[in-house]
C-alpha cells in the first residue's frame, strides 16, 4: 500500500533583497492513512513553512524551489495549479495556530463551517447547515444550533479552536495539517482540544500532521516523529524508540532540556548556541557548533540522513556512539552561553 | 527565614469600558477586578513560584508587587515597609521585574551600555567614573560578551535580549526579582539557558525570587513554594513538592492532570498515547467580570457541594514550621 501523503525532498526558498534564504532543504516525510504525524523542531527550523507548502500556503515571496508531493501516488506538483488545487485542498483540511486571525470576523462561524459542504461536497444549504451543526457537535461545541450564528469574537480561544478544527474537517478530508494548535491555549483547554482531535482521529481515521515545539504534546498524539533543525529533517522514527532512545544529539538534548513537571532535576541541560542563519551556508553538519558530540569530521561533510533498523533514520555521523551520550553528559558541566 | 516580601488583602479594581450612553443611562461602572483578596509572603532567599491560566491575575499581581499599578485595596511591603503611593526611590530598587517579552521591553534606541549606564547614574549605584565598570560587570555576571555594550538590543537573539533584561534589572542590585514568564517567548532550546541563569544567579547574590509562568513543569524545576492562582485569588500554596504530589483543590488537580506528558514507553494498556478521549468536562469561561459569589471555581467543579456557595478561605492541610500547604476549598476540613 503507498502512503496517502509522500513529500521527496521539498525545498523551500524565500528571495530576499540581499540574497536567497533557504528555509526547507530536503525534507522528505511520508503520512498513511489515518496515521497520526508529528514534526517538532523550534521556530526557523523549517517545519511550518513545510506544512504551508503541501498546501500551496507559502506566504509571498516564500517558493518551493524542488521537490515533489505525492498524494495517493500521484505527483500533484507535476498537474496544472488549478487540478492541484482541487486534489490536494480536497484531501487534506489545516488547523492553525491563531484561531482569531483564522476565521473570517464578519462571517457567523456556522456559515463559515457550510461553506466546504456547499462548495465542495455540493450538499444544498440546508444540508450543509446540518453537517455544519453535526460538525460542531462533534468537536465538543455546547449548543451547536445557538453557537451556529455566533461571530468568532464571540467565542473564547478554546471553542474558536474546535470552529476551526471542525472548518478543517468540514470537507470529509484524508488527512488534519495542524500548526501549534494548541500553543496559544491554556493547559486544561489544550487537554481538551486535543482530546478531541484524538477522538475525531480515531472515529473518523483521518490522518493527522502535527507541527509543534512541544516534544510533550507531539508524544502524547503522534505515532511517528520527524524531528527538524535548520530546514532538514535530522532525525525520524516511531515516537516511542526517538524519545526513549534518541539517535540524533539535537533530539537528544532537546529532551533533557525541557523539564519534566513530574521529575524536576538538579539541573537542565543546555544547548549552548543558537540556530544558524539559514541564509549562509556553512560546510558540515548544521548542528555541529552547538554539538555536545561534534568532531572534526563534522564540521567538514554534512551528514546525509541515513535509514536504521526499525524504520527509523538520522542525520548525525556518530549515532552509532549514542548508548554513551547519557554517560557522556553525566559529568558534563556544559559551556553555557546563548 | 525572614519576609522580604509581603503583600496583605492585595485588590486591584480595572474599569471596563463606561461609554456616555452608559453615563446618560446611569448605568454602574463595570469593574473587573483582576486580583481579589491576595496574601503573601516571601522570604529571603526563597523562590515562590506563581502559576495559574490566562486571566487569573497572576501578572497583574507582579505588576502591583514591583510598583507599576497602584492597587485598589491592600498594602504590599518592602521588607516591612508598606509601599505608600508611588514607590520611594530605595523600593524602586529593592524589587526589579524580568519581563516576558524581550523584545518589547527594551529601548530599541539605546545601547545597552547606555541602558544599564542611565540606570546606574540615576540610581547612583556607583560613582559617575565608575559606571562602565560596572555595566562590564553586569554582562560578567549574565554571561554577555563586553562588546554588547555598544550594540543596540535588535543585534540579539531572544535568549541574549533576555540576558539584557536580566542585567538591567540587577544593576539596581535588588533584593527581590519579580520574573514574570521570562522564558515563555524563547525558544525551547533556549529556555533551559535562561532557567539556568537565573537559578545561578539567585544563588550567588542571595535574592528571593517570585517566578510567574504557565508553565508548570518550569515552575516545579525552579520553585521552593508554589502558589497556584485561578480568577484573582490564590486556590492553593504550600512547599513545591507538596502541592505538586499531593494537589488538594480540584482546580490544582485539573491543572496538573493537564499538562502534556512525554510518553517515553508504551502504558500499561497498550497504547501509545495518553489521552482520554475527553479529559475534562467543557469548561465555562472564567469571566472575572461576574460577581459569581461563593467559591470561583464552583461552576466547573467536579465536586461542588451545596457549602460552594460560600466562599472558602485558605485552610491549613499541613504545617511544614514555616507556612504549610493550604488550600481554598471546602473538602478541606477546616
Amino acid at each position: 500500500m503507498s502512503p496517502l501523503l509522500e513529500v521527496e525532498d521539498l525545498h523551500v526558498e524565500i528571495p530576499l533583497p540581499h540574497g536567497t534564504l533557504h528555509a526547507v532543504r530536503g525534507v522528505s516525510l511520508t503520512a498513511d492513512a489515518g496515521e497520526a504525524v508529528g514534526l517538532v523542531g523550534e521556530s526557523g527550523s523549517g517545519k511550518s513553512l513545510t506544512l504551508r507548502a503541501l498546501l500551496g500556503l507559502l506566504p509571498q515571496p516564500a517558493r518551493i524551489s524542488s521537490g515533489r508531493i505525492v498524494l495517493d501516488g500521484v505527483d500533484v506538483t507535476a498537474l496544472p495549479a488549478r487540478e492541484r488545487r482541487r486534489r490536494l485542498t480536497g484531501a487534506m483540511g489545516m488547523v492553525f495556530q491563531d484561531s482569531l486571525t483564522a476565521l473570517n470576523p464578519v462571517m457567523r462561524v456556522g456559515a463559515q463551517i457550510a461553506e466546504a459542504p456547499r462548495r465542495k461536497l455540493g450538499m444544498s444549504a440546508a444540508q450543509a447547515k446540518a453537517r455544519a451543526v453535526e460538525l460542531m457537535e462533534r468537536v465538543g461545541i455546547p449548543d451547536p444550533e445557538r453557537r451556529y450564528r455566533a461571530y468568532p469574537h464571540e467565542l473564547s480561544g478554546g471553542m474558536r479552536q474546535r470552529i476551526c478544527i471542525a472548518i478543517a474537517l468540514s470537507g470529509r478530508p484524508r488527512l488534519i495539517l495542524a500548526d501549534e494548535p494548541t500553543t496559544a491555549l491554556d493547559v486544561t483547554i489544550q487537554a481538551q482540544v486535543l482530546g478531541v482531535v484524538e477522538s475525531l482521529r480515531r472515529a473518523e481515521g483521518v490522518g493527522l500532521i502535527l507541527v509543534s515545539h512541544d516534544l510533550a504534546v507531539v508524544s502524547e498524539t503522534c505515532r511517528r516523529i520527524y524531528v527538524m533543525y535548520a530546514g532538514r529533517v535530522v532525525e525520524s522514527g516511531p515516537i516511542l524508540d526517538v524519545l526513549s532512545a534518541p539517535r540524533h544529539p539535537y533530539s537528544f538534548a532537546l529532551l533533557r532540556s525541557v523539564p519534566d513537571p513530574d521529575a524536576p532535576v538538579h539541573r537542565l541541560l543546555t544547548i549552548p548556541g543558537q540556530p544558524p542563519d539559514l541564509m549562509e551556508t556553512a560546510a558540515g553538519c548544521s548542528f555541529a557548533p552547538r554539538c555536545l558530540f561534534a568532531a572534526d569530521a563534522c564540521r567538514e561533510q554534512d551528514p546525509p540522513l541515513v535509514a536504521l533498523p526499525g524504520d527509523r533514520a538520522t542525520a548525525c555521523l556518530r549515532h552509532e556512539e549514542a548508548d554513551r551520550w547519557s554517560d557522556l553528559v553525566a559529568g558534563l558541566a556544559t559551556v553555557e552561553e546563548v | 527565614m525572614s519576609e522580604v516580601l509581603a503583600v496583605e488583602g492585595l485588590v486591584q479594581q480595572f474599569e471596563g469600558r463606561y461609554g456616555l450612553a452608559d453615563r446618560i443611562a446611569r448605568r454602574p461602572r463595570p469593574a473587573l477586578r483582576a486580583v481579589d483578596g491576595v496574601d503573601l509572603v516571601l522570604r529571603e532567599g526563597e523562590t515562590l513560584g506563581l502559576v495559574g491560566e490566562s486571566g487569573c491575575g497572576k501578572s497583574t499581581l507582579s505588576r502591583c508587587v514591583v510598583g507599576l499599578y497602584r492597587p485598589t485595596a491592600g498594602v504590599v511591603r518592602l521588607a516591612g515597609e508598606p509601599i505608600a503611593g508611588t514607590p520611594t526611590r530605595a523600593q524602586r530598587r529593592f524589587v526589579q521585574m524580568v519581563f516576558q517579552d524581550p523584545y518589547s521591553s527594551l529601548n530599541p534606541r539605546m545601547t545597552v551600555g547606555q541602558i544599564l549606564g542611565e540606570l546606574l547614574r540615576y540610581h547612583r549605584i556607583v560613582p559617575r567614573d565608575q559606571v562602565a565598570k560596572r555595566s562590564r560587570e553586569l554582562l560578567d555576571l549574565v554571561g554577555l560578551p563586553y562588546r554588547a555594550l555598544g550594540q543596540t538590543p535588535r543585534q540579539f537573539s531572544g535568549g541574549q535580549r533576555q540576558r539584557i533584561g536580566i542585567a538591567r534589572a540587577l544593576a539596581l542590585e535588588p533584593k527581590v526579582l519579580i520574573a514574570d514568564e521570562p522564558v515563555s517567548a524563547l525558544d525551547v532550546s533556549v529556555q533551559a539557558n535562561i532557567i539556568n541563569l537565573l537559578l545561578d544567579l539567585k544563588q550567588t547574590l542571595g535574592l528571593s525570587m517570585i517566578f510567574v509562568s504557565h508553565n508548570i513543569a518550569v515552575v516545579r524545576q525552579v520553585s521552593d513554594r508554589t502558589a497556584v492562582m485561578y480568577r484573582g485569588r490564590i486556590i492553593e500554596t504550600g512547599p513545591t513538592e507538596q502541592v505538586f504530589l499531593e494537589p488538594s483543590h480540584p482546580y490544582t488537580r485539573l491543572l496538573l492532570g493537564s499538562v502534556p506528558r512525554l510518553v517515553t514507553h508504551v502504558a500499561a494498556g497498550g497504547a501509545a498515547t495518553a489521552i482520554p478521549a475527553e479529559p475534562v468536562p467543557p469548561a465555562a469561561l472564567p469571566t472575572a467580570t461576574a460577581e459569581v459569589g461563593g467559591c470561583r471555581y464552583r461552576d466547573r467543579c467536579p465536586v461542588a457541594l451545596p457549602a460552594c456557595a460560600t466562599e472558602p478561605g485558605l485552610r491549613l492541610i499541613s504545617d511544614d514550621g514555616e507556612e504549610g500547604h493550604l488550600a481554598a476549598c471546602q473538602h478541606v476540613p477546616g
